[in-house]
């Protein structure tokens, strides 16, 4: 019999969570995507592609994907270069909305050697990052080929 | 970069490779084994396995001693703590986070 604590551990790496929004999906997409909806739960986005965060904590964020309406991607790393990948999708409720995250440890070494990705900087704006994830998936449809 | 980041860092990075866990999980779940007993076990040679295991070493994960002419590897007791720390953090961090979004969401509705 495995160790509980060392299979689990092992098998989770990772933190999921999940919420459910009393708003429908296009509100709770702006409220994850809009620059002044997230400075009133998350933190405030610098122009040098950071985050702020309510407790002060900056972290620099990557967008690594976007389907719009539905989830976002991004890496994001603190002054220490602790970094993680952060998965946000929205899906539909009875009641409104489920946003679920899901937040997985990296490694430093595969931060610093990762794969392209696109600098948030003043993009997290809806309008804006419709047109980013453009040129995102094209770049990426030519990474994964 | 403090010490613990520094510690966190080196779990998670030899964390990240899937052999390494299979080879970690053996070592918490049967340990104390040698680098021919898990290569029995694993589809990767011995040779593999020693570097594998010099890896989870480097992070403080296992321990190693000499029996006789094997070396037997065994999991190193609160070496994942870092772990632990790390998904006790953030997940405390995402209920705050969420809970103000819930709030936000309310306000909207």
């Amino acid at each position: 019999m495995c160790n509980p604590s060392v299979a689990g551990m092992l098998a989770v790496m990772r933190v999921t969570r999940d919420v459910v929004l009393t708003v429908d999906t296009d509100v709770a997409w702006e409220l994850l995507t809009d620059r002044d909806e997230l400075a009133t739960w998350l933190g405030r986005l610098d122009d040098d592609g950071s985050l702020v965060e309510i407790d002060g904590t900056r972290r620099h964020v990557e967008v690594e994907h976007v389907d719009a309406g539905r989830s976002i991607g991004f890496v994001w790393w603190d002054d220490d270069g602790a970094a993680s990948r952060v998965e946000i999708t929205v899906d539909e409720h009875a009641d409104g909305s489920r946003v679920s995250v899901t937040e997985t440890a990296l490694a430093r070494a595969s931060v610093a050697g990762g794969t392209r990705r696109l600098a948030l900087g003043p993009a997290w704006d809806g309008r804006l990052l419709d047109l980013e994830l453009r040129s995102l998936v094209r770049d990426h449809a030519l990474a994964l080929v | 970069m403090s010490r613990s980041h520094a510690t966190t860092d080196a779990v998670f990075a030899a964390l990240a490779d899937p052999t390494r866990r299979a080879v970690l999980a053996l070592v918490g779940q049967r340990g104390p084994l040698s680098a021919t007993e898990l290569a029995s076990e694993l589809p990767v040679t011995r040779q593999a396995v020693v570097k594998h295991l010099g890896l989870l070493r480097d992070a403080g994960l296992v321990g190693a001693t000499k029996v006789g002419r094997d070396v037997r590897y065994e999991l190193r007791r609160g070496s994942l703590d870092p772990a632990a720390d790390w998904i006790s953090a953030v997940g405390e961090r995402w209920d705050r986070r969420l809970a103000a979004l819930e709030q936000r969401a309310r306000q909207r509705g």
